[in-house]
């Protein structure tokens, strides 16, 4: 069940939410947890029923492995169990992957039937694999099943995180904190939900159609001119941010809603200064969990500057790679693991010339930003492209080696600059991926928008959204719970069920 | 305490407000999927339907429980269902724009699952039939029965999928909006709208002969370039032919009866076949249709059905098409060269029908109804009418060979 559907939101959730705190007042509160796992597994097996096939057994699975490490820790048994995970993940992830890799280079014909991908599994994967290796290093204590499998199965995190790590979540349920219901956070939890989902339905969904055109005309062979492939790489890096933070900030408004705080996933990555910055406000528990389990096992930075720029690119080819099984994400991984050891070096070479206290001013700054945005942007082009040519096709659009073309109806915009810029090759003809000062204007204002808003933690920061502390509260706009937010948040909530859905088919007359 | 003021009036505001949209789009039910008041000059016509006409028809026939059907790709949609031959009979016009043979007989067995029908007229056109340009794409599982003709209970997860979107969603109160603002004015009847529109809409594009050479263009480039024909593996039937079969078969088996008829084409359209090297295509067609209707009579033991052939070169289908950038004398019986007007529709019920009324013309060599015995006879005539027509519209003739020279050269330059 999507987040962003009728049946989730008229039907799932109030249900859902009812019964678990009728249940807790009642005094029944492991009832209630019992409940609330139940309804993740419905929620889950929506779907697919087939899927309950392997979450359910893999539940059982690891809460064993888990408690026999948690009594006695055996290097064999965690070593068994991470590499069970990580088959169950190849198979149904990676075995497709596989054999086309094989049969490009070597010219064989295996075939294989399409392996259905059943959702989330690369977060579940990574969160059982985490609480393994907790266990094993005596991090974990002895949690009952019940709570063990909340913990597992909690629907807001299920299908696409935040990674939530059992230290930050089981003790919120030992503790039963959840009960009784505080009005509070079921507030905020709601203001949370309905902004991440006004992010995904009003900004995600709309420049999908923009990033999709660009994109698949590249794929297709057209030669993207300058602001033409421009366009399309900022909507698609628009519309990731907007998507997969707006669907973490649903998680973290939905947990709350239920009394659980669950952990930070994005922190307006796009205002990052370096590519390290980047990568602790992007995705944050995936790049703990990579710090954590990858980076640090295979030996983080204490085997010489070699082996930790080995290491850090290392683990981002991995990370690349768990984003989904094609050479593309590997690649991307790949580039941002080498623009973090560049990042590393410069910081060395700068403390080195400069001094450890030195630091930039305003414009600095913002040229850090700028050229930080723009590294990334490159690295969305490579992870939205369905394979290289059309990647290279993009970025050669974007260096301007493709020519650069203004639409003819605004020739006027540029005056008698128009027959200098002919001259230096623009051409003005329509074109169906960049309408000009529209598009520009547009982009502007995201841009505006993504770099002096404070994000959704930020305005509610007094409300502690989170498992962790906000950084630099929003000065305006602040949430709390007064009549004019109510208002605002309910106008939201109706804009966003006009939103979920369109009418099917729709049909043009030809006169 | 704010906390609680606040939970209190966000789900006050948020209720009332997701109610309010509900019950306005019901209310104006501009897909025509609820059994919602209706009130002359607000919600009456619904012109927004015809843009979702599978969504409001699959659900629209089950509540209307029609024992008389109309069937027939978007030319049918000129049908009116009230006409007099069918007083006090529920008539339903099941038309789909865009529609294949085969999608137009899953509706017939979804009408019939429904209700009972007794009779149904259905409107062949060669493209049609052929699958030709179809782009249907309905919900089979909207359908009542599966595809063996057997009933199947309602697809609850289906119609949740069709109506929450029709309640709740930007495309409804668009439409809703859309619906009350394109209504009669006050004291003009929905016939009266009708016509409005229609002139409307006719001068907003031109008038009749910028549409005639719109659709010739669109058509002459997609029959250029794609072959498309009536299968004739001898001895075996093609996919529309086979269809066709089971029609008609479906229509004995449950006591139907079936009347059908050849479009009432504008003879530019004929033309349009004959440029383009389809002539021999389209007599087989018609050959393959008296055929089959003939065999399925006899394995139904059955008299055959009807068929009415209102293409041709008559005094409907050769009607004068008016000068370029004239609107202000509309033809009476055609849009373009294969969609003809309401008006064409009820003249042609009254053929099929034999009923006679002052009200309307009657067009004797409108309509000729061909079977096995005079299809020979009929084709003979038909090439010795197509000549008087050359010779009489030459300029038409000439301007459609153009079109075509010019599509030759664009795909086989």
């Amino acid at each position: 069940m999507l987040f962003n559907s009728y049946e989730f939101i008229f039907l799932f959730l109030p249900i859902t939410l009812l019964v678990y705190y009728k249940l807790g007042a009642m005094g029944h509160q492991r009832v209630a947890m019992a409940w609330l796992s139940l309804m993740s597994l419905a929620f889950y097996a929506w779907w697919n029923p087939l899927y309950l096939g392997l979450i359910v057994p893999s539940l059982f699975v690891n809460y064993a492995l888990g408690t026999t490490l948690t009594v006695r820790p055996r290097k064999d048994v965690l070593i068994f169990g991470v590499l069970a995970n990580l088959a169950v993940l190849g198979y149904f992830k990676y075995a497709n992957f596989f054999i086309t890799t094989v049969n490009d280079f070597t010219g064989t014909l295996w075939l294989m039937d399409a392996v259905v991908l059943p959702l989330g599994i690369s977060f579940i994967t990574f969160q059982k694999i985490a609480y393994l290796v907790d266990a094993y290093r005596g991090q974990t204590r002895e949690y009952d099943f019940l709570r063990f499998s909340l913990f597992v199965l909690f629907f807001p995190q299920l299908i696409a995180g935040p990674i939530v790590h059992h230290k930050e979540v089981i003790p919120q349920f030992q503790h039963r904190a959840a009960f009784p219901l505080r009005p509070v956070l079921l507030a905020a939890g709601i203001t949370v939900f309905v902004i991440g989902l006004l992010k995904k339905v009003l900004l995600a969904d709309e420049l999908a159609r923009y990033s999709n055109l660009a994109f698949s005309a590249a794929h297709d062979g057209v030669l993207l001119s300058f602001f033409e492939a421009w366009r399309g790489a900022l909507a698609y890096t628009f519309q990731l941010y907007f998507d997969f933070s707006g669907y973490s900030d649903m998680a973290i408004g939905l947990g709350l809603m239920f009394g659980v705080r669950l952990p930070l996933n994005f922190n307006s990555p796009y205002k990052a200064t370096n590519i390290i910055d980047f990568w602790r406000r992007w995705h944050m528990t995936l790049s703990r969990f990579l710090r954590d389990y990858v980076y640090f096992a295979l030996g983080g930075n204490r085997r010489g500057k070699v082996r930790r720029h080995l290491n850090l690119v290392a683990t981002m080819l991995i990370g690349g790679l768990w984003h989904g099984a094609g050479w593309t994400f590997v690649v991307w991984g790949g580039l941002h693991g080498l623009y973090l050891v560049i990042n590393h070096g410069w910081h060395a070479w700068r403390i080195r010339w400069w001094g450890k206290d030195k630091r930039y001013g305003a414009w600095g700054r913002w040229a850090a930003r700028l050229l930080t945005f723009t590294a990334v942007v490159v690295g969305w082009v490579f992870f939205r492209a369905n394979d290289f040519p059309t990647a290279i096709s993009m970025l050669k659009g974007m260096a301007g080696l493709q020519g650069v073309v203004w639409p003819d109806a605004e020739r006027g915009l540029w005056g008698a600059l128009a027959n200098n810029l002919e001259n230096m090759g623009w051409e003005f003809h329509n074109s169906k991926l960049f309408s000009g000062s529209g598009d520009l204007g547009f982009i502007a204002v995201t841009l505006l928008f993504l770099w002096a808003m404070p994000n959704t933690q930020q305005i509610v920061a007094a409300y502690r959204p989170a498992v962790n502390k906000v950084v630099e509260p929003a000065r305006w706009p602040r949430w709390r719970p007064s009549p004019t937010w109510a208002v605002l948040i309910a106008l939201g909530g109706s804009i966003v069920v006009l939103r979920l859905s369109h009418v099917s088919e729709f049909l043009y007359f030809r006169f | 305490m704010a906390a609680k003021r606040y939970l209190k009036i966000f789900f006050a505001l948020w209720v009332a407000l997701i109610v309010a949209i509900a019950g306005f789009n019901w209310w104006i039910d501009p897909y025509d999927m609820f059994p919602s008041p209706q009130s002359h000059g607000v919600n009456q016509e619904k012109p927004e339907a015809t843009t979702r006409q599978r969504l409001s028809k699959a659900y629209g026939v089950s509540r209307a429980r029609p024992e008389v059907l109309i069937l027939g790709s978007s030319r049918g949609l000129a049908i009116a269902a009230h006409h007099e031959v069918w007083a006090n009979k529920r008539v339903y016009n099941l038309a789909l724009a865009s529609t294949s043979l085969k999608e137009l007989y899953r509706h017939l067995q979804h009408a019939n699952a429904e209700g009972t029908v007794r009779e149904f007229i259905l409107g062949l056109d060669w493209i049609t039939y052929n699958d030709g340009i179809g782009n249907s794409s309905y919900a089979d599982a909207r359908l009542r029965v599966d595809s063996s003709g057997a009933a199947r209970p309602f697809n609850a997860a289906q119609y949740m999928r069709d109506i929450m979107p029709s309640l709740w969603s930007i495309d409804a109160v668009g439409a809703s909006v859309d619906t009350i603002r394109n209504q009669p004015s006050p004291g003009e009847t929905n016939a009266a709208w009708s016509a409005r529109r229609d002139r409307e809409r006719l001068s907003r594009k031109g008038g009749n002969r910028s549409l005639f050479l719109e659709f010739e263009k669109n058509t002459i480039y997609e029959a250029s370039s794609q072959p498309f024909a009536t299968s004739r593996n001898r001895g075996q039937d093609g996919p529309g032919t086979q269809t066709m079969r089971e029609i008609l078969r479906y229509a004995y088996t449950h006591g139907i009866t079936a009347r059908l008829f050849i479009s009432p084409e504008h003879a530019h359209l004929l033309e349009i076949w004959r440029a383009t090297g389809r002539w021999q295509e389209i007599e087989f067609w018609s050959r393959e249709l008296v055929r089959i209707i003939a065999e399925e009579a006899k394995i139904a033991d059955k008299p055959p059905f009807q068929l009415w052939d209102f293409s041709g070169y008559n005094t409907v289908t050769t009607e004068r098409i008016p000068l370029p950038g004239h609107t202000e004398a509309p033809m009476r019986w055609y849009w373009e060269a294969s969609h003809y007007t309401e008006a064409l529709g009820y003249v042609m019920i009254d053929r099929m029908y034999n009923y006679q009324t002052p009200l309307r013309p009657t067009i004797d060599d409108f309509g000729v109804l061909i079977a096995t015995e005079n299809i020979d006879d009929h084709l003979l005539e038909l090439h010795a009418a197509r000549d008087v027509y050359a010779a009489q519209f030459s300029d038409d003739v000439q301007a459609i060979q153009s079109i075509v020279d010019a599509a030759n050269r664009f795909y086989h330059r």
